[in-house]
């Protein structure tokens, strides 16, 4: 196996990813222009110096728009993050642990949304409730979750009766620490790299919603619906679409990579 | 073949008493004709069709109908179709059954108000305080429509007097009859030589949907479609230079305005007067109609539309933020308002409103926009929950009273107009705007609604501030079109390419 | 327990898992709907109408009642075939879905072949020399494939290769000279265009049809290739291929007669998965090239608050979902020999 590649695919995805998170972080140092200021003399302008992507059709700078876009998606990926590992984690472990009824309920519970098309059900979800940051996190949450639970209570499922876990337990430690300090931590490396490979798959689905319309609302600028805006005028001024299409996909790219690369380090034949 | 490519998306039913959306209403010209329409190039005079003269009595007109008039399936026009058309509407309650509510009619008095006097003669009567020019008006909507009794009721389905059937196909007399509908993709029309209003030029009309602009603009622009509705003014700034495409511009009476809903609790803010006068000179009227919006609007400032009989055509307001904020410091409201502004989630009005945030701004005013589906604004308005919407008004019927009834009248009985909404308390007007629907001269008409309009303009918590055109493209060998002021007088049957 | 006994016991339970399935989907969806800020009745009938209309039309659509009887109200309809009438194009849902599931099912199935044959070979080919260049290729081009979304790349594509160049047919399945006047019996644009007989029919089926299934294609490569690739590099690395390697099996022998036949499971399980991603993906391609089908149905019914609309599309969608992957199951089941 060829040693180089994948540090060089880990070191370009994390690269990537943090200077992402850097960049929506300081947007206002940042970005040249205030994103919200419409000049609507000026709409529609190929890249030029002073607006190095163009501008958008109430003339506003696409690329501080691409700069500050960058907040949503990384809010929305640090929001659902959060919360669904831990949550589809914790879900598998206690299942794992408590077995009888308890397992079976929660296993069918996971079963049942792993069953739902995810896309179709995030959609449904956030066009019935309402566009929104907080209602396209919700929704991509509640059909996430469930592949950490598998992944969990099958890893607790094999440690509970091993030699690891009963020494553990002579030693008195039991319960929430049992399954923080020892449990947790063995699920960890496959949690990482489903992760990694979630946070691109949740970008790529909140563009597309952005994209549909179910959204954030304006005028707070995001990828998916800086595409949708373009959409309109893709056939003339391509870039207004092109850009921010560009950025989805390196930042989708990078959280890929890096995927690949936690994967490759996981990997126990190497 | 002639192909138009639209938005056939809001389409729900072609059953004239139940279709009430753009999509519908233009097909309703196409397919049907009514007892009377309005002169095209003139549409403050009212010109027999299917009727062919009439007489006025007390709260009553008796119609007598065109010889040899029939009917796309053959069968000859009676007062019975007549009879059925209108009492069906009335009785199967649907949208736009409330514009022949306006007469009166209800579900359990239509049949005393329409009778059959004889072969070729029919009566209508009304209730309602109106003139019979007014009445006359109303009797051109499309909910009005003539339809083939025999051909309905041959299919009719659980006593529904034929309108699952005719959601989907047509028993008209109009200058096309439908040959297929396919739901959301297209509505396939074919001439129908034997109208009373003579044959179209057309062989068969397509429309066809394209939900996505800058897609119809393409296909217009190869050739692909014959006409494309509905383009932004990007789209059609790019077809700028093409030779083998015109413009075709329309005035229409579509009227955009700003709805300040003084009757919110949470916001004290919105029933103070001096925001409304301040709101007038916060909107950038020229920069919204010529540049954002550049040749689709143009700045009109009263609720009738330039065009219509009675329109008041003065626009005193332009953008002035410095008169602004001293309207504001002087009634206290100088920091800190904040204000939440429902619009629709589709273009224009996600840039209107970004246009109107950014002057707001500038006067000290914060506007957070909402854009929502237009089902939830109207929501919002219904129950009076929202602070203030960007929406935009269509006459129900081709009378100035539909549009002075919406904006100028609001009596406090329940009657839901667009003044009780915004909570506007004004008796005197209501009185003016009653009193004008039932003067019988035009002149003394058309004065009066100035008068009203004059009011609006200056003292109400409505700022109106464009009105519609309509541009079409079409390829350039097509003649013939005409679109009337009113969204739903699209004429095709004098199209030809 | 016998095989013949054993298929017919997963089925029961395929089915028993999807019922619950559905009816959970169902369910979620009715409940959603409780808290949608959006009123169907007023969608409707539009803000002029009066307030008897309105209320007539929250009677007709059944909405004054709460929402669990709805739902009891529609599970009964359901039983009967009944899939009730769609608020936004006034047919029966029915008739729409039976008109629009074939546009879905051609564009998906097209794409999944595609897919399946091009990630198949890809991966083949990458495998048989793992982390040459060819292999690193392939690996970028399918890390690359899984992060561009897919709506974009559709975007992209219409405007480079039918704008701008022509190549392709744009908009649409076919274009107006042919599509009103092809019967289209089956709902396969590509089967009724041909039957039709037209001349020029069937190549502009064809040439509409070019975009938006490669596309969709390329979305599914990605992962078809990254998780065949694995799943024959995981067999190669077993014993028994050093065995047959050690007693001078040629590479293509080892690959067509053991690797291939071992990962089956796995390939079945990934091309499942990739048929329900690519039904996803329709959604939003069917979006950006204006064709008919399930997805545009399902987002202009979302718009529009039609909750029948929106109901009969999930359980069409949701169904074909859980059937793949419990047909999928029990050929995995069925087709390895260490079962029974």
């Amino acid at each position: 196996m060829n040693e180089r590649r994948f540090p060089a695919a880990l070191i370009f995805g994390t690269a990537v990813v943090l200077l992402w998170a850097a960049v929506a972080l300081a947007a206002p140092w940042v970005a040249p222009h205030d994103p919200t200021r419409q000049d609507i003399g000026n709409r529609l302008k190929p890249p030029s110096q002073d607006h190095l992507m163009g501008t958008d059709s109430l003339g506003r700078d696409t690329f501080s728009r691409l700069i500050y876009g960058a907040r949503p998606t990384l809010g929305l990926v640090a929001l659902v993050a959060a919360l669904m590992a831990p949550m589809g984690l914790a879900i598998g472990i206690i299942a794992g642990i408590s077995g009888g009824w308890v397992e079976r309920s929660l296993m069918g519970a996971t079963n049942l949304v792993l069953a739902f098309p995810p896309l179709v059900l995030a959609l449904a979800f956030v066009g019935l409730l309402g566009p929104g940051l907080i209602n396209a996190a919700l929704a991509l949450l509640l059909t996430g979750w469930p592949a950490y639970a598998r992944l969990s209570r099958a890893e607790t499922l094999i440690l509970r009766r091993s030699d690891y876990i009963a020494a553990a337990e002579m030693q008195g430690i039991t319960g929430f620490r049992l399954w923080w300090g020892h449990l947790l931590p063995s699920c960890l490396p496959s949690a990482q790299v489903r992760l990694a490979l979630d946070l691109a798959r949740i970008i790529l689905a909140a563009a597309a919603l952005g994209f549909l319309g179910l959204g954030i609302r304006p005028p707070t600028p995001e990828w998916g619906m800086m595409i949708a805006e373009g959409s309109r005028v893709v056939f003339d001024q391509w870039w207004v679409a092109a850009f921010p299409g560009a950025a989805i996909c390196l930042v989708s790219l990078a959280f890929n990579l890096l995927a690949d690369g936690l994967r490759d380090r996981a990997d126990p034949r190497r | 073949m002639f192909v138009v490519a639209q938005s056939l998306d809001d389409l729900v039913s072609l059953d004239p008493a139940e279709g009430f959306e753009l999509s519908s209403l233009q097909a309703f010209t196409a397919l049907y004709q009514r007892l009377v329409q309005p002169d095209r190039n003139q549409p403050s005079i009212v010109r027999p069709v299917l009727a062919a003269n009439w007489t006025g009595g007390v709260r009553s007109l008796t119609f007598e109908l065109r010889p040899g008039a029939i009917f796309s399936s053959g069968n000859p026009l009676r007062p019975e179709d007549v009879i059925f058309s209108l009492s069906r509407a009335v009785r199967l309650n649907r949208a736009p059954a409330f514009i022949l509510n306006e007469l009166g009619w209800t579900a359990d008095n239509i049949d005393r108000h329409l009778l059959k006097l004889d072969d070729r003669r029919v009566q209508i009567t009304w209730s309602k305080d109106l003139g019979a020019p007014v009445v006359l008006n109303i009797l051109t909507a499309p909910v009005a429509s003539i339809m083939d009794e025999k051909e309905a009721l041959a299919h009719e389905a659980h006593a529904d007097a034929g309108n699952g059937w005719l959601r989907s196909h047509s028993a008209g007399s109009g200058p096309f009859k439908m040959r297929r509908y396919i739901p959301r993709e297209a509505l396939v029309l074919d001439a129908n030589v034997s109208s009373p209003g003579d044959a179209p030029l057309l062989k068969t009309l397509i429309l066809k949907n394209v939900p996505d602009a800058a897609t119809r603009r393409l296909l217009v622009e190869v050739g692909d479609a014959d006409m494309a509705r509905d383009l932004g003014p990007d789209q059609i700034d790019a077809l700028g230079g093409t030779p083998q495409v015109k413009l075709l511009k329309f005035p229409s009476a579509v009227i955009h305005y700003l709805l300040l809903n003084t009757a919110n609790r949470q916001n004290p803010a919105l029933a103070n007067p001096a925001l409304w006068e301040a709101s007038r000179w916060l909107i950038d009227y020229e920069g919204i109609a010529d540049k954002l919006l550049r040749g689709q609007f143009q700045v009109h400032q009263a609720f009738l539309a330039a065009g219509s009989p009675g329109s008041l055509d003065e626009t005193p307001y332009h953008l002035d933020v410095a008169r602004a904020k001293a309207i504001l410091e002087r009634a206290g409201l100088g920091q800190g308002v904040r204000i939440r502004l429902s619009v629709f989630n589709q273009p224009p009005y996600g840039d209107i409103a970004q246009s109107i945030q950014a002057t707001f701004a500038e006067g000290g005013i914060a506007l957070d926009i909402l854009p929502a589906e237009a089902s939830e604004v109207y929501s919002q308005i219904r129950s009076r929950a929202e602070e203030a919407a960007w929406l935009y008004w269509v006459p129900d019927y081709f009378d100035a009273n539909s549009t002075a009834s919406a904006f100028a009248l609001n009596l406090e009985d329940g009657t839901k107009t667009l003044a009780w909404r915004a909570g506007w308390q004004i008796p005197e007007l209501s009185a003016e705007s009653r009193a004008a629907a039932l003067e019988p001269n035009a002149e003394a008409r058309a004065t009066r609604y100035r008068a009203i309009e004059a009011s609006v303009q200056r003292s109400s918590p409505f700022v109106i501030a464009l009105q519609a055109r309509t541009v079409i493209v079409v390829r350039r060998p097509v003649t013939g079109y005409f679109q009337g002021l009113n969204a739903d007088m699209a004429y095709y049957d004098r199209v030809s390419k | 327990m016998t095989l013949r006994v054993y298929p017919v016991r997963l089925m029961l339970r395929g089915l028993g898992t999807l019922t619950v399935t559905l009816t959970a989907l169902v369910f979620v969806t009715f409940a959603l709907s409780s808290l949608s800020p959006i009123d169907p009745a007023l969608q409707l009938v539009g803000d002029h109408a009066s307030g008897s209309s309105y209320a007539q039309a929250r009677h007709e659509l059944g909405l004054d009642v709460p929402w669990p009887r709805q739902f009891a109200r529609y599970v009964i309809g359901l039983a009967h075939g009944d899939l009730g009438t769609s608020r936004s194009t006034g047919q029966a849902v029915r008739e729409d879905l039976e008109r629009l599931f074939p546009a879905t099912f051609e564009l998906a199935t097209l794409a999944a072949i595609v897919a399946a044959f091009a990630g198949i070979a890809l991966a083949v080919l990458s495998a048989r020399r793992p982390n040459g260049p060819l292999d690193s290729l392939v690996r970028i081009i399918s890390i690359v494939g899984n992060s561009i979304p897919v709506f974009w790349l559709g975007l992209i594509a219409l405007l480079v290769f039918y704008a701008r160049l022509r190549w392709t047919g744009g908009a649409g399945r076919l274009s107006d000279a042919f599509e009103y006047t092809i019967d289209m019996k089956t709902g396969l644009v590509l089967v009724d265009a041909w039957r039709s007989a037209e001349p020029g029919a069937f190549r502009d089926a064809a040439a509409h049809l070019v975009l938006p299934v490669l596309i969709l294609a390329a979305y599914a490569l990605g992962n078809v290739t990254r998780l065949t690739r694995a799943a024959l590099l995981g067999e190669a690395r077993k014993e028994y291929v050093l065995a047959a390697r050690a007693k001078g099996a040629s590479e293509a022998r080892i690959l067509w007669r053991h690797v291939m036949p071992n990962a089956r499971g796995v390939i079945l399980t990934v091309l499942a998965l990739t048929y329900g991603n690519l039904l996803e993906g329709a959604v939003l391609i069917e979006t950006v090239f204006a064709r008919p089908g399930l997805g545009r149905y399902l987002t202009s019914a979302l718009f529009a608050a039609d909750m029948p609309a929106i109901l009969g599309a999930i359980l069409v969608i949701g169904t074909c979902f859980v059937t793949i992957n419990g047909l999928t199951d029990l050929a995995v089941k069925l087709s390895d020999p260490r079962t029974s």
